[in-house]
């Protein structure tokens, strides 16, 4: 029973570490897109000419 | 202002998300089924459980490499972003089951016939090899210059897709090893309540890696459209205002 237990551990932290690591590539572009809606507001706000 | 999302559109992002709680319900259900439910092999006993992910892991792995090699395929006959990204992101997928299909056996192995490897045994070096050679594609890409990355890639993941069957019929042209086959020819060899939770397995992971490949696929196009916008930017802060 050990075995299958190792077995279905390793599969499972693999599995978590992978999902992990997507989660946090997509909250670092989330902070990105933040950041760049911000640099971007001002210039999208201002008035064409004055 | 500009806003800026993870994906393409909400529904999209909704579709995702679904997905995703869909396929976690039914890993939960296969791993469920399979400790609580299904019958014990009466040959390996307890052990032979460790098959019913082993082996929707590593027929998922194959499934990657397939859905790769079409996309390269794809690519290179109408280019495109799109592709390249199905391609890369399938290939990440299919490694990393393809890695956890060789421990997850390797562990069956020394459980049921006391070793962890046989170099002999030309499934088990044979997928080794198709790690191998999908590892290479990232080091591939990675010296390649950045115009050409996705054409090479593309190629490469569809040479790298004909070691797939040969290692998938290896197992049956080859005698002398000790790697069991289960579904033949004349279909699957186990008991219909076995083969029902093996099935649940089999879609759970498929409905994992759909999930896990969109996830990557809009990631990446997320990532370009940012990079997009920050050149413009750049480019925008760079140019003269001419006030006078």
């Amino acid at each position: 029973m050990e075995y299958v237990v190792a077995a279905y551990a390793v599969l499972w932290v693999l599995l978590v570490l992978y999902v992990v690591s997507l989660g946090m590539r997509t909250s670092r572009l989330a902070r990105q897109a933040e950041l760049l809606s911000r640099l971007a507001a001002p210039d999208d706000a201002s008035p064409a000419g004055d | 202002m500009t806003t800026f999302s993870m994906t393409d559109t909400p529904r999209a992002g909704r579709a995702i998300a679904a997905l995703g709680a869909l396929s976690a319900v039914l890993l939960a259900v296969a791993t469920f089924g399979v400790f609580l439910v299904a019958p014990e092999d009466a040959a390996s006993g307890v052990i032979q459980r460790i098959f019913y992910f082993h082996v929707s892991v590593a027929l998922v792995s194959m499934l990657a490499f397939m859905v790769a090699c079409i996309a390269g395929i794809v690519h290179l006959r109408r280019g495109g972003d799109g592709s390249d990204d199905v391609s890369l992101a399938s290939i990440a997928i299919g490694l990393m089951l393809a890695v956890l299909t060789v421990i997850t056996g390797s562990i069956w192995a020394k459980a049921a016939w006391g070793f962890w490897w046989r170099w002999d045994d030309l499934r088990l070096v044979s997928f080794l090899l198709i790690i191998l050679l999908y590892a290479a594609y990232f080091v591939l890409r990675g010296s390649a210059d950045e115009s050409r990355q996705a054409r090479f890639g593309a190629v490469y993941a569809i040479f790298a897709f004909a070691a797939v069957p040969l290692s998938f019929y290896a197992v049956r042209t080859a005698r002398s090893f000790i790697h069991p086959v289960v579904v033949t020819s004349k279909g699957a060899d186990m008991p219909g309540t076995m083969l029902v939770w093996f099935l649940i397995s089999v879609v759970a992971f498929t409905a994992l890696f759909v999930t896990l490949l969109l996830v990557e696929v809009q990631q990446r196009r997320a990532a370009r459209a940012l990079e997009d916008v920050k050149r413009r930017l750049e480019a925008r802060s760079a140019t003269p205002t001419g006030g006078h």
